[in-house]
């Protein structure tokens, strides 16, 4: 069930209208049994998966919490990392894994037969096992008490607004949310419809006019366009992506949220960036966190000297790639970003000049900042190294070909972008403040884009592109 | 008693005031497209919106006879001569016969096909994959002459344009699913909105004291279908579907109109099923029956193959609370005396399943299916008396 369906808001207008006529004991039980058929709707089957790791889960937090021996609390823990990294690592990266081994062997000369896995992957999976996961590791570090009520952790777990494509909440901002009542407020759900209806435009519009009529084409045959075609979709492409996962996180959050609930953030424009350390500051927030802190801080962080901090940097971000998707464009594409990041802090280190604040130095850093980020992005989007060659090389080839026509939607879709983030940009300074707009005003104008989105949305909707991850 | 919660709703202006003005102007803008905007603008404008982009381009293709269809004075349109597919090819007369088609008779007997892309074969099949192809034998010679989206009013056209001077002794006209609806349409778009690839004009017949007359468009309008207003007024006159058009001004450009009318289209649909409308009509059975006449004249035999989507085919899940339009066709027809050969039963006794035998469009059918039923087609041609094969 794709959040922009009519399935998805009669599924949820359901929900919304037969939760707030409940108890909270009852809410919970609502939320759990639609989360848990929410999930169902892709696949029944692998229900069982977020079950196990949801129990798993739930006495290792106890058992943590009722032990203060430290060989048997790494233990409890051990069992949650093993659990949780065994499902994720036979579903999503068995077939990756088996596969390389078998080319690696057939470059030394040796040629075992190839097993066929065929597995499927499930909707979801490095997000909500990564949820369960930071629970047990809260617990651990004696950051959160473990929760009293399974019907709690569970929902906790499968809370169907960000079950399949974050953010990723830990359970120490969630869980006490589920045992406090909550009472129906008309400013959340008005600021709830507005960050849907927003998610909804840069999804449906945004994200899909320029998947299907500028990205997906110029990207499945890059050898017979234009090098300027080829950066046109580059830059569609950091668009699409952008437009596509922030606008789920956006309904993510809008469905918590009148449901009255609160989600963490994001994204916060993270195409105004002015370095790379910055890009990640603002994209993909939650994802971040959790790599910097159970991943970065747990290798040592930057207090085991600074080439290990490099080394460090560089582990966490690979394994970010990874954990986008099983193929080694990914870890090349976690790895550049790694590179890039120490490159940062080892001139910050080293080379301690101040660039002066004067707005054509920021305006280069930012330009430069953001090319380096879209180049990064083909290798993102390729389907192999080769894919990824080929398309680099024409870009900077300047070699003729085809062409995109660059139709009235394409240039809606790309000065919708630019208003978001000029949005952003505005914000970041204050200037918004100054100025109330009238309810009506923004109500029309709401009315108006509802309109519009019914008109100019492609009839081909593409799935969300983090859902595979 | 309202609860709490509905009671909150209920004050919105106050709770969540962006909400209520949203939804306020909201449903001002769905009211005023559906009772003002239609008399705001002319037909021209609204044919510029109800076209899109795709239909525009292959417009402009057909006048320019680079389509697979090519502009006919007669017919609307017809197969394009010469034409190489990846599939399959057109000979010089535009047939899509297994081996070209000739005008010179010899010791063969001839029968040929008549009918709409489900005859002729569509995309999906080669030249010697379709019905016909499975009747050519050393006695005998089949010539495909189907177009796509015929109807039977056109075939009738093709055979007093085209096909006489083939002498055929048996003629196989494909009745499909919906043999009714095209009779009374004359330009494409307006009865199948989506059908953006064949925006053409056709002629249809009117009943008047138990007569045929035949209206036919000018296709020269094609050049200028979205500003001519002569165009528009003949299709307001003459295309039963022209309402169609007429309540996409009203209800194609809000979302909530649209989806309660396209609601209310789907409950009409099914409707005229449960009431089993479309199982026959005055107006098919005289086009039929002048076929049959004509032919008769020339020494033609005309069979009437009744063929079955998928969904006819199978009839299971919430058809089969339906009544069963096809048998109830086959029924029909076969009371007011036509040869009509039942391509259901010959599927189902086959032992196939639907999409063994059936395309994804669930409409066209895959080469298996026209082996079947060219196979059904020989067995019923050769119990006729009259045509020893």
């Amino acid at each position: 069930m794709n959040f922009a369906s009519i399935q998805y808001l009669t599924f949820f207008c359901c929900v919304f209208f037969t939760y707030w006529h409940l108890s909270r004991k009852y809410q919970n039980i609502l939320l759990l049994l639609a989360s848990w058929f929410f999930y169902a709707c892709w696949d029944w089957r692998f229900l069982s998966l977020i079950l196990v790791s949801t129990l798993i889960d739930f006495v290792v937090g106890k058992q943590i919490h009722g032990s203060n021996i430290r060989s048997i609390r790494r233990a409890w823990l051990g069992l949650s990392v093993l659990v949780n990294l065994s499902i994720l690592f036979y579903f999503k990266y068995a077939d990756f894994f088996v596969g390389s081994f078998i080319e690696l062997c057939n470059t030394l000369g040796f040629y075992p037969s190839q097993p066929t896995l065929d597995i499927i992957l499930p909707v979801g999976i490095s997000f909500y096992t990564f949820q369960s996961l930071s629970y047990s590791f809260d617990i651990y570090k004696k950051e959160l008490k473990p929760s009293h009520s399974l019907l709690d952790f569970a929902t906790f777990v499968a809370f169907f607004p960000q079950l399949v494509a974050g953010p990723i909440v830990r359970a120490k901002e969630f869980v006490h949310q589920l045992s406090t009542d909550r009472q129906f407020n008309g400013d959340d759900f008005q600021r709830g419809l507005k960050r849907f209806l927003l998610g909804l435009f840069k999804k449906a519009f945004i994200a899909d006019t320029l998947a299907i009529y500028l990205v997906d084409p110029v990207f499945a045959a890059p050898e017979q366009y234009s090098s300027a075609t080829l950066w046109l979709a580059m830059f569609g492409y950091a668009v699409q992506i952008y437009a596509d996962f922030s606008g789920y996180t956006n309904m993510a959050i809008g469905s918590a949220l009148m449901l009255g609930f609160s989600l963490p953030e994001n994204f916060n424009f993270p195409y105004l960036a002015t370095n790379i350390s910055d890009f990640w500051r603002r994209w993909h927030m939650t994802m971040s966190r959790f790599f910097r802190d159970y991943v970065y801080i747990a290798l040592g962080g930057n207090q085991k000297g600074e080439a290990r901090t490099y080394v460090n940097q560089l582990t966490t971000t690979m394994v970010s790639g990874l954990w986008h998707g099983a193929a080694w464009t990914f870890v090349a594409w976690g790895g550049i970003h790694g590179i890039l990041t120490s490159s940062l802090q080892f001139k910050n280190r080293h080379f301690k000049f101040k660039m002066p604040k004067i707005w054509v130095v920021t305006l280069a850093a930012w330009a430069f900042t953001q090319l380096l980020v879209c180049l990064a992005w083909v290798l993102f989007r390729a389907n192999d190294f080769d894919h990824a060659r080929v398309y680099l090389q024409r870009l900077f080839s300047n070699e003729s070909g085809d062409s995109i026509v660059m139709t009235v939607l394409i240039l809606c879709a790309f000065l919708s972008f630019g208003v978001d983030h000029l949005y952003g940009w505005l914000k970041e300074r204050g200037v918004l403040h100054r100025y109330e707009i009238p309810s009506l005003v923004k109500g029309g104008a709401y009315a108006l884009i509802i309109i519009f989105m019914f008109h100019s949305i492609p009839k081909e909707a593409t799935p969300f592109i983090y859902f595979q991850f | 008693m309202l609860s709490p919660f509905l009671k909150q709703i209920l004050s919105m202006k106050a709770l969540a005031p962006e909400v209520y003005f949203t939804l306020a102007i909201w449903f001002f803008c769905e009211m005023f497209a559906v009772f003002i905007l239609p008399f705001c603008f002319s037909d021209a404008f609204f044919m510029s919106l109800y076209m899109d982009d795709k239909a525009k381009i292959s417009t402009a293709r057909f006048l320019n006879n680079e389509n697979a269809n090519i502009p006919d004075s007669i017919t609307g349109w017809f197969n394009k001569p010469n034409e190489k597919r990846k599939h399959w090819v057109t000979d010089q007369y535009g047939s899509r016969s297994a081996n070209p088609a000739v005008i010179e008779r010899n010791n063969k007997t001839r029968v040929i096909f008549l009918g709409s892309s489900m005859v002729n074969g569509g995309e999906g099949v080669a030249n010697n994959e379709t019905m016909s192809a499975y009747l050519d034998s050393e006695t005998r010679e089949a010539f495909n002459f189907a177009s796509m989206s015929y109807s039977v009013d056109q075939s009738l056209l093709t055979y007093r344009s085209k096909i006489k001077l083939f002498e055929p002794d048996i003629l196989v006209v494909g009745i499909d699913p919906t043999p009714i609806t095209g009779l009374y349409n004359h330009y494409i778009p307006f009865k199948i909105p989506e059908e953006t690839s064949m925006p053409y004009l056709k002629p249809r017949f009117k009943l008047r004291d138990d007569e045929l007359v035949e209206i036919r468009p000018n296709q020269n309008w094609l050049k200028s279908y979205l500003t001519n207003d002569e165009f528009h007024h003949f299709l307001k006159k003459n295309d039963a579907y022209f309402r169609d058009f007429e309540q996409f001004q009203s209800f194609g450009f809000t979302p909530i109109a649209q989806g309660l009318f396209a609601l209310f289209k789907r409950v009409r649909s099914f409707v005229s099923y449960y009431y089993a409308e479309g199982v026959s009509d005055p107006l098919l059975e005289k086009v039929m029956d002048t076929f049959v006449m004509e032919a008769a004249q020339e020494g033609t035999k005309v069979y009437f193959a009744i063929l079955p989507n998928q969904r006819m085919y199978s009839w299971s899940g919430i058809w089969q609370f339906f009544p069963d339009v096809y048998q109830l066709r086959v029924n029909a027809l076969g009371l007011e005396g036509f040869n009509t050969i039942d391509i259901r039963q010959t599927l189902i006794d086959s032992g196939y399943s639907g999409n063994e035998l059936f395309h994804d469009d669930e409409w066209h059918y895959r080469r298996l299916a026209n082996e079947i039923i060219g196979e059904a087609i020989k067995v019923e041609l050769n119990k006729s008396e009259n045509v020893k094969l």
